[in-house]
């Protein structure tokens, strides 16, 4: 259903970590290839928790929404 | 540019290695998943995108990447600048020439009205004038009494002090210093608390105690200016405690002044105590100018209204000299210089339009460019330049161009401001001041942001609405083009041409009436005529002599009028003076002297109460009063319309007499003749019936007068032994005029060695020629005139180039299209008639709009115009005439290239 380029994420890692809700360092990925790792900050995860709350609400209103109309159709 | 590599690295660097690294899993991966491992790694590439793209749109959101695109795209642009030095030069010059303009009346403004005063805290300062309870928009000076209650009861000042006019600190004598000659030097008198209001301390020595300003008692002190101490001191570092006579008597100087205290004007040089006599206290005269400083977190609206209160209590306890009387606060600024708001406004407003079209005929220029860079944007636009991105180079281009502009902007109104402080009137205020100093810079800079934003605006909206296809296929093909961006052209030339017709017939008004002052009957003939104000102290020519009406009473001595008949006498016999004589006040600027006076015609019923009670519309029965010496109306050229001149026999002892000027016969002896009537007038008291012996010509009281008045004149050895006021100045001095047979100050000196030789201890001051005075009233005016005259003519000239800019590139782009015409059979009238239509469009439309625009706004002007209307046909017609052959004179290259087009080369090119 969602079909977006793998690059598309940087950009977006990016503005995240200049927004510092994410922080990133070099490390060695599980097939020792060294890679980049970027994890949450104290921030990021205050915000996620904000952003995800909101976001069910959001979805939460929206069945609300649709759900009459799937019955009476 | 590239930013230095340190500064890169890290972003570039790192991200591409990451990337790098993110292709590497995923192919790794997709081999694990069984493809080749060619196929594992496209696969990884397609599934990644476009990675060049994501690398610059990553590298977009680093602030120091944005930075360092527009810094590219501005040495992109200054390249693009040189390139074209055409285009440069005329667009610099354009906005250099509105730029400077604004920089220019800016530097004025604030020096005059903006900057604050040169005191400390000087928002707190305020002037407290009297108004008349009805109208309390009449600003008026206060009497001492009026002065004495603020100064006691007004709680909402730290401090009030006053300063005056009339009194004795007028116009003095400095006498004699280290055999120095006499010199009339000119002096302010001031209240002790006023230094205290103003904030200012003298350099050395002390300023006036409240002790030293008691009533009919003052001390014999002085403080002296800056400019005195040089001067006259040399700069004497012990020279406080010395004495110097000032007006007949020794005085002590206490202090002097910093050299930045000028308020008064860089011609007083020195102050004295308000120096008031009991009747001065007593009485209702005003004169008297109060200024306070405010306590701190008071507003003028509070002190307003505590000063309203005072006003009232005073007007119901002390109705003799308080009835219908009011008390308005105005900032001292405003107070001071307000008069000069309005035209330094209206200058301000007409170089806005200037700027205005200088942006439209870069905002023309840079649309002509735009579309003959079509390709270049189009070819940008087809590599992955974003809209947002290329609007942003044309304004990384716009911004070279303005600060171009300005700096030589600022250089024409530095060059500007010099001519000006040559040519300014010397009362135009805060002369001095007037400096391009960082606030004029500041201002500067913000109009070359503004102008490079707005005349950029324009060519990036048309640019945004670019058809990335359309373009690069139609600059393939040499055909017309498409003509949305010549109607935008076309629409900000007609705004040209209309702004332009406004600031013309703005700038026509006033040159207009200026004509008109220039031509104006003054009714004597000013040329060769010298003058100068021959004056003895008051204290030398008149003793108080108790109260009359409320104010001081003198009695004059007969020994001044003497002494200038003994002059008058002399001055005759100079060579080369064909005839001489004085008068009682300035000659021919009797501006803001109250000297006038009712009178009563024997015979006849007294006109109804002039006291002004009722306010009701009848004929005011008085006169404007001029004391002259015999030869007077000789000497001025005035007509004498029927009856004899004053002679040598109209003396103290002769019968007494009195001859009036026309309007004063026309009015008051419409059917009779006025010779023989008896007349009292009211000027002073004992004044006794006078014979009218005679009708002369009206003469003018100032140069902007715009009617003339009634007027007695009477021989100056006949005025009252006894004199009433503080006008009792105008009787112990006199204005000589003396004409010669030669250019007036060739003689300067020979006139004042004959003074001196009656008259040693009384120096000439203001020796000039009589033209030089009369065009000192009319100074200011002359200025604003000039000014806008100038900006009316830079105005007309960038519309004259933008109507040109527009045409010319028209007739290029048309070239194609007029050849086929010419196959076709047109004519060079049809092309003619082609071209000339598509300009006068545009001509015509600007004319229209300006001439509305004209209408509705030159009525801000009104009160600056003599003798017109802000409507008046003439002068429209003149300039919409005159706007429209420059306008079709810009026309007349490209015409007459268009007509000139070769079919055979037209279409083969």
């Amino acid at each position: 259903m969602l079909l977006v380029d793998h690059g598309s994420l940087y950009p977006a890692l990016q503005r995240l970590e200049r927004a510092g809700l994410i922080a990133s360092d070099w490390g060695t990925s599980t097939n020792n290839r060294r890679a980049r790792f970027y994890k949450l900050t104290a921030t990021g995860r205050k915000r996620l928790i904000a952003e995800a709350s909101k976001w069910e609400k959001m979805v939460r209103a929206v069945s609300r929404v649709l759900k009459p109309r799937q019955m009476e159709a | 540019m590239k930013l230095p590599r340190w500064l890169r690295w890290r972003t570039e660097h790192e991200l591409s290695e990451e990337i790098q690294s993110h292709l590497d899993i995923e192919t790794q991966a997709n081999v694990e998943r069984g493809l080749s491992p060619d196929d594992a790694r496209y696969a990884a590439l397609r599934q990644f995108g476009n990675r060049t793209r994501l690398e610059e749109r990553t590298r977009e959101g680093d602030p120091l990447f944005s930075m360092e695109t527009v810094a590219r795209d501005i040495l992109y642009a200054i390249r693009s600048l040189r390139r074209n030095p055409g285009f440069t030069a005329a667009a610099t010059i354009s906005l250099a020439l509105g730029i400077g303009a604004n920089t220019l009346i800016f530097s004025l403004l604030d020096s005059t009205l903006l900057k604050p005063l040169a005191f400390p805290d000087p928002n707190r300062l305020a002037v407290i004038w009297t108004v008349p309870a009805e109208n309390p928009s009449q600003a008026q000076t206060a009497s001492i009494s009026t002065y004495f209650a603020f100064r006691d009861r007004a709680s909402s000042f730290e401090s009030v002090g006053a300063y005056n006019g009339a009194a004795c600190g007028q116009g003095i004598l400095g006498a004699d210093q280290d055999g120095a000659p006499a010199e009339r030097i000119l002096g302010q008198t001031l209240s002790p608390s006023l230094f205290r209001s103003l904030g200012v301390k003298p350099l050395m020595g002390r300023t006036f105690t409240d002790e030293e300003d008691q009533v009919d008692n003052v001390a014999p002190v002085v403080v002296i200016s800056h400019g005195m101490w040089q001067r006259r001191f040399a700069g004497d570092p012990a020279v406080v405690g010395k004495t110097l006579t000032l007006n007949s008597a020794k005085s002590t100087v206490i202090g002097v002044m910093p050299a930045n205290f000028v308020f008064f004007g860089d011609q007083v040089e020195f102050f004295l105590p308000l120096c008031l006599t009991g009747t001065q206290v007593l009485s209702r005269v005003g004169g008297n100018t109060i200024v306070g400083r405010l306590k701190p977190g008071i507003s003028i609206k509070q002190a307003q209204s505590e000063v309203d209160t005072i006003s009232a209590q005073l007007a119901a306890s002390d109705q003799e000299r308080h009835k219908g009387l009011g008390a308005r606060v105005e900032a001292l600024q405003s107070a001071a210089y307000g008069a000069f708001r309005s035209p330094l406004l209206l200058l301000q407003g007409a170089v806005a339009f200037v700027l205005l079209i200088a942006c439209a005929n870069v905002a023309g220029l840079l649309l002509a460019r735009a579309a003959s860079r079509r390709t270049e944007v189009a070819v940008r636009g087809a590599l992955g330049a974003g809209r947002g991105r290329i609007v942003r180079q044309l304004l990384a281009e716009s911004f070279p161009l303005s600060a171009l502009g300005g700096v030589v902007g600022l250089l024409l109104a530095w060059g500007g401001l010099k001519l000006f402080l040559v040519i300014a009137p010397a009362n135009f205020p805060r002369l001095h001041e007037i400096t391009v100093d960082m606030r004029v810079l500041g201002f500067t800079a913000l109009v070359v942001l503004l102008t490079s934003v707005i005349f950029a605006v324009v060519p990036a909206i048309q640019t945004s609405k670019l058809d990335l296809l359309n373009s690069l296929k139609e600059s393939s093909r040499s055909g017309t083009e498409g003509t949305g961006h010549q109607y935008l052209r076309r629409a900000l030339v007609t705004g040209q041409i209309a702004l332009a017709l406004l600031l013309l017939i703005s700038a026509g008004l006033m040159i207009n009436s200026f004509i008109r002052i220039q031509k104006q009957d003054l009714g004597a003939d000013p040329k060769n005529l010298l003058t100068f104000d021959f004056r003895w102290p008051i204290s030398a020519g008149a003793k108080p002599a108790g109260k009359y009406r409320g104010v001081g009473l003198w009695d004059v001595s007969p020994r001044p009028g003497q002494m200038f008949d003994r002059v008058a006498e002399r001055l005759r016999n100079v060579p080369g003076v064909v005839s001489a004589a004085a008068v009682n006040v300035p000659p021919l600027n009797k501006a803001g002297i109250p000297l006038s006076t009712s009178f009563l015609i024997e015979g006849r019923a007294a006109p109804p109460s002039s006291n002004s009670a009722s306010g009701s519309q009848q004929l005011d029965q008085t006169a404007n009063y001029f004391a002259v010496t015999p030869d007077f109306f000789a000497t001025m050229r005035v007509p004498l319309v029927r009856g004899r001149d004053f002679n040598d026999r109209d003396t103290a002892e002769a019968p007494l007499v009195m001859i009036i000027n026309q309007t004063l016969a026309r009015q008051f002896f419409p059917r009779e003749n006025p010779i023989g009537q008896q007349v009292t007038l009211n000027i002073a008291p004992n004044e006794r019936p006078r014979e009218i012996i005679a009708v002369v010509g009206d003469t003018v009281t100032t140069r902007l007068e715009r009617e003339h008045t009634p007027a007695v004149y009477v021989p100056h050895l006949q005025q009252t032994s006894q004199f009433a006021g503080p006008l009792v100045y105008f009787r112990t001095g006199m204005y000589f005029v003396v004409r010669t047979s030669g250019e007036p100050m060739n003689l300067a000196n020979a006139v004042k060695r004959a003074v001196a030789e009656v008259d040693p201890n009384t120096p000439v001051a203001g020796l000039r020629t009589l033209q030089e005075n009369l065009n000192d009233q009319v100074g200011n005016m002359r200025i604003y005139m000039l000014l806008l005259g100038l900006f009316g003519i830079v105005s007309v000239i960038l519309a004259a180039t933008g109507i040109y800019g527009v045409m010319a590139y028209s007739v290029a782009e048309r070239t194609r299209e007029i050849g086929i015409r010419m196959a076709l059979g047109a004519g060079s009238a049809n092309v003619l008639g082609m071209i000339l239509r598509q300009a006068g469009v545009m001509i015509a439309a600007g004319v229209a709009i300006g001439t509305a625009g004209a209408v509705s706004l030159t009525g801000l002007m009104q009160s600056a115009l003599y003798g017109i209307t802000p409507t008046d046909p003439g002068t429209y017609g003149a300039v919409c005439v005159l706007l429209v052959l420059i306008a079709l004179l810009a026309c007349a290259i490209p015409t007459r290239r268009a007509v000139r087009v070769d079919p055979t080369i037209a279409l083969r090119s």
